[in-house]
């Protein structure tokens, strides 16, 4: 926006021009704005939604970063994505004449082998073996007994093998013409999430940028880090540049076998492997006219490792012969070594085995775009290609077309369209009749041969004070035929999907100029009094038009013994009396919650604040099994719940202040957007967990506070009453949360300009859960019973916190609270809390 | 080794636009630049929105690169 300023000024009067110097205005070159660090710090949150068609894949992303300016060369990025995935997936294909025995593949070796019997016990195999056992007789006639002269009419082993050999073929050799079609299996996949925070810097060095950025991703099963460099370089008077980037990204593979707590269990052996990925890329960018922009990138990636999913399988047809799994099923006492005297691939089921992709892959890279603005429309066009080919032998051409139109009232509208087609991989097939030689193997669709057409809209309106918001939509359409010169994998994949998508930008930049000294004023108003970082909605801002993002994380460990009341309880007084009259099988032995909040507040008037504040929560329990527990009800290790929880909204009432005093009223609905349907096993519609495990309450809620404070000199202090009321007397599972009233006095002390302490005190009281689940639920620990929850508790909180009132960071606050239990008097059966930690950040503006 | 071939006629290309380009770009004053300096024209205006659909192409398509920033992971299945 500045620069656009600066650009109009000096259309007004050329004459000047010369006398202002490139450097000193920052001429917009290439990227016009990346070539100087952000003026004020920028914020960025997103959702986005993505839908596979019917009960396949659906996946929630939500994204935040932060851009902070240091000094003046400098600028220092945070960014956290948190995604949960859910939904069925394709686990392999084959061809549709497959019998059941043979598709029924489970990827656990126990069961691969149960399902290797029927080839010869089941009615099925005995009818077929009969068939084939009168037809060597009649064949064989006498020879086909030992010795039947002398009365023995024990039938020769090499006929009785021939027999059975001839059954499991009649399984396994089933016919497949060139007609036939594929049917693809699909496996239900658990909820999983995947964190990935990102830290990095930019350094500008005039026409030089140097970017470096580390981060890390992390899942149940595949965490990896990774670190990337990138040096940007304008010259000719900034109309052309060069870029330069090297990333590195380690992943670490695993998956715990058998039968494992929660995550993929049944997934069959132990997997603990490796990857590593080096990538290089290499940038040109020009200026082609004063409308016309034009990149040029190329880049080369090197994997190696690990490259395969574990949780792909393929159908080959003669891996292991009918001889071969005779051998198998004769031998008596079969374990998972045996098969590898026939097969180096893994067994997951009757000829179906993992996929093996090679250990390395090469990748290259092409792609330009060109951005052409049409001044008579104020539109721009994007064209992108891209060209990509690989050592796996996959060719891919990816077209996209984006016309960017503005339109008055700050709005964008963006029509896109892309198209991608791509070639197979060379050990890609839906399913294979016979071995390959080099032992790859996959059947992967998304190593197919195939095509994709999306087309959507994004729409964006810029706010005034820098904010800015954006939403979008796309649908994609993936089908064999669409693949280009239509020699595509034919039909069983196809499917489509959709992405939406929805983002705030808050750039503070743009604010800065418009508003001039404003935020000294502000921080005035804020200095010293703010309170604790655990209290909720405990200050308001200054003045019509402030507002504020705020950041706010909450730790919970509940850790160590089983309380009843005030006092530990025996685990014999735990199975006896803690679940409602049952046995109890099962006891939490460690509950972890993270808690991450986001925070938007605006004041229209002086003396209404509104705030939104949406939350992601992640929680793990560790289950044990009580002494002398029925095996089939209980349930021990760790299980997962997380994702979106409730959001809240209130409305902040100013309704005294006089500098020294002020005193307001918040009124707060909080709406379900939590799900409560979290289970043991992650899998939908399966046996529910705990009360307390659960992500939202099920009910919309009421939330009134009140809230005191006061500062004189260096000291500050204050005091809170707060409720929650639940609005509906059930949720949608047959049950509501307690209703719960706190209240809170504290005091604090300044010790420097910007930094101050404060000590808490704060009582809370919480009624137990009315009703219950009306079903799914094991009712086998304390957790799974309505009247162990809730309670009375004292606790007393110790926080710190910094906010600067001038310098880079003024406008920032940042605070910290430790919780620590004095008196907890829990209802029922309770694991006891060991504290809580809340750090809370905010930047007004 | 066909890809390989393919690379190589692909640089020839990627020279030659160059010195075109390069040649073409020298005459854009600094008051010229303003339709440059729109957020529309930027190479990507809207990183988040990148971000999130280069996630789903990486996901869902075996083609990777080209489409800006680093990451990681797989979130995939």
């Amino acid at each position: 926006m500045q620069q656009e300023v600066v650009v109009a000024v000096i259309k007004k009067g050329k004459k000047t021009l010369a006398a202002l110097s490139c450097a000193a205005m920052g001429l917009p070159g290439i990227q016009a704005k990346a070539a100087v660090p952000v003026a004020e710090p920028e914020s960025n949150v997103q959702y986005g939604y993505y839908r596979e068609q019917g009960d396949r894949m659906q996946a929630e992303v939500y994204h935040a970063d932060f851009i902070l300016p240091f000094a003046d060369r400098v600028e220092f990025t945070f960014s956290a994505d948190f995604d949960t995935y859910v939904g069925a997936t394709p686990l392999y294909s084959a061809p549709d004449s497959v019998p059941d025995i043979v598709s029924a593949a489970s990827a656990e070796f126990e069961a691969a082998w149960h399902m290797a019997s029927p080839l010869l016990f089941s009615d099925e195999s005995t009818s077929i073996e009969n068939t084939i056992t009168q037809e060597i007789v009649l064949r064989e006639g006498f020879n086909y007994f030992v010795d039947p002269f002398n009365g023995d009419f024990n039938v020769k082993p090499e006929f009785k093998k021939e027999g059975k050999v001839r059954t499991i073929e009649e399984f396994i050799g089933f016919s497949v013409d060139e007609t036939a079609t594929t049917k693809q299996v699909k496996a239900e996949q658990p909820r999983e999430s995947r964190n990935m925070p990102i830290l990095g810097a930019n350094l500008y060095l005039g026409p030089v940028t140097l970017g470096l950025s580390g981060g890390f991703s992390n899942e149940p099963d595949f965490n990896s880090a990774f670190g990337s460099s990138n040096l940007s370089w304008e010259f000719n008077n900034k109309l052309s540049a060069i870029s330069l980037g090297y990333s590195l990204t380690s992943n670490e593979i695993t998956r715990s076998g058998g039968h494992g707590s929660g995550h993929h269990s049944g997934f069959g052996e132990v997997l603990d492997e490796t990857s590593t990925f080096n990538s290089f890329t290499g940038g040109f960018s020009q200026v082609l006219s004063k409308n016309t922009l034009l990149q040029l990138n190329a880049g080369y990636t090197a994997q190696r490792g690990y490259l395969s999913n574990p949780y792909k399988f393929v159908y080959v047809r003669g891996e292991v012969t009918a001889d071969e799994y005779y051998n198998l099923l004769e031998e008596t006492q079969l374990d998972d070594g045996d098969w590898a005297k026939y097969t180096d691939l893994e067994v997951v089921g009757i000829d179906v085995f993992r996929e093996v992709r090679p250990e390395d892959r090469d990748q290259w890279f092409f792609a330009t775009q060109l951005n052409q603005h049409i001044p008579a429309l104020d539109a721009s066009v994007h064209f992108n290609y891209r060209y990509y080919t690989d050592s796996w032998k996959i060719r891919s051409h990816t077209f996209e077309l984006d016309w960017y139109q503005s339109l008055p009232f700050g709005m964008t509208v963006t029509p896109h369209v892309r198209y991608y087609s791509q070639s197979s991989a060379e050990f890609f097939g839906p399913y294979f009749l016979a071995p390959r030689e080099d032992g790859h193997y996959s059947s992967d669709y998304r190593l197919s041969s195939y095509g994709k057409v999306s087309s959507g809209l994004s729409v964006s309106k810029q706010f005034a004070k820098g904010v800015r918001l954006d939403a979008g939509f796309e649908y994609y359409i993936h089908k064999g035929s669409l693949k280009m010169g239509g020699d595509g994998v034919g039909d069983y994949a196809d499917i489509t999907s959709y992405l939406l998508n929805a983002s705030l930008n808050v750039n503070l930049s743009s604010l800065s100029s418009s508003m001039g000294d404003h935020k000294g004023h502000d921080m005035q108003a804020h200095h010293g009094a703010h309170p604790p970082a655990g209290v909720m909605a405990g200050h308001m801002l200054g003045k019509a038009g402030d507002m504020m993002v705020g950041y706010q994380y909450m730790y919970v460990d509940k850790a160590g013994d089983t309380v009843r009341g005030a006092y530990n309880a025996s685990d014999e007084s735990i199975v006896n009396n803690a679940c409602a009259g049952k046995v109890c099988n099962s006891k939490a032995r460690e509950m972890i919650m993270h808690m991450h909040m986001f925070n938007f507040m605006y004041a229209p008037t002086d003396w209404l604040n509104l705030m939104l504040m949406p939350k992601i929560i992640s929680m793990e329990m560790d289950m044990e099994i009580l002494p002398g527990a029925d095996p089939d009800e209980a349930h021990e290790g760790a299980h997962l719940s997380e994702g979106l929880g409730d959001t809240l909204m209130m409305g902040l009432f100013k309704l005294y202040d006089n500098h020294t005093h002020h005193l307001h009223l918040g009124v707060g609905v909080s709406a379900p957007t939590g799900n409560i349907d979290a289970t043991l096993s992650g899998l939908e519609d399966t046996d529910l967990q705990g009360y307390g495990m659960q992500l939202g309450s099920g009910t919309w809620d009421l939330k009134p506070s009140l809230t005191y404070t006061g500062q004189a000199n260096s000291w500050s202090w204050g005091a809170q009453a707060n409720a929650t009321k639940r609005l509906q007397h059930r949720n949608k599972d047959g049950y509501a949360l307690g209703d719960e009233i706190q209240g809170s006095v504290w005091g604090g002390y300044s010790f420097l300009s910007w930094l101050s302490g404060s000590v808490r005190g704060i009582y809370t009281a919480q009624g137990s859960i009315r009703g219950e689940y009306d079903g799914g639920s094991l009712l086998s620990a304390p957790t799974d019973f309505p009247e162990n929850y809730g309670g009375e508790f004292w606790d007393v909180g110790i926080g710190m916190s910094v906010s600067p009132s001038s310098g880079n960071l003024a406008g920032n606050s940042f605070s910290v609270e430790w919780l620590q239990p004095v008196k907890h008097d829990y209802n029922g059966y309770q694991l006891e809390q060991d504290g809580s930690l809340s750090v809370r950040w905010g930047y007004a503006f | 080794m066909l890809w390989y071939v393919g690379i190589k006629r692909t640089c020839l290309v990627l020279f030659m636009l160059l010195s075109a380009v390069l040649q073409a770009g020298c005459s854009v004053a600094p008051w010229e630049r303003g339709n440059l300096a729109k957020t529309q024209m930027l190479i990507v205006p809207n990183p988040n929105r990148t971000a999130l659909r280069r996630h789903v192409f990486d996901s869902k398509e075996s083609s990777q690169g080209g489409m800006g920033a680093a990451g990681g992971g797989c979130g995939c299945n």
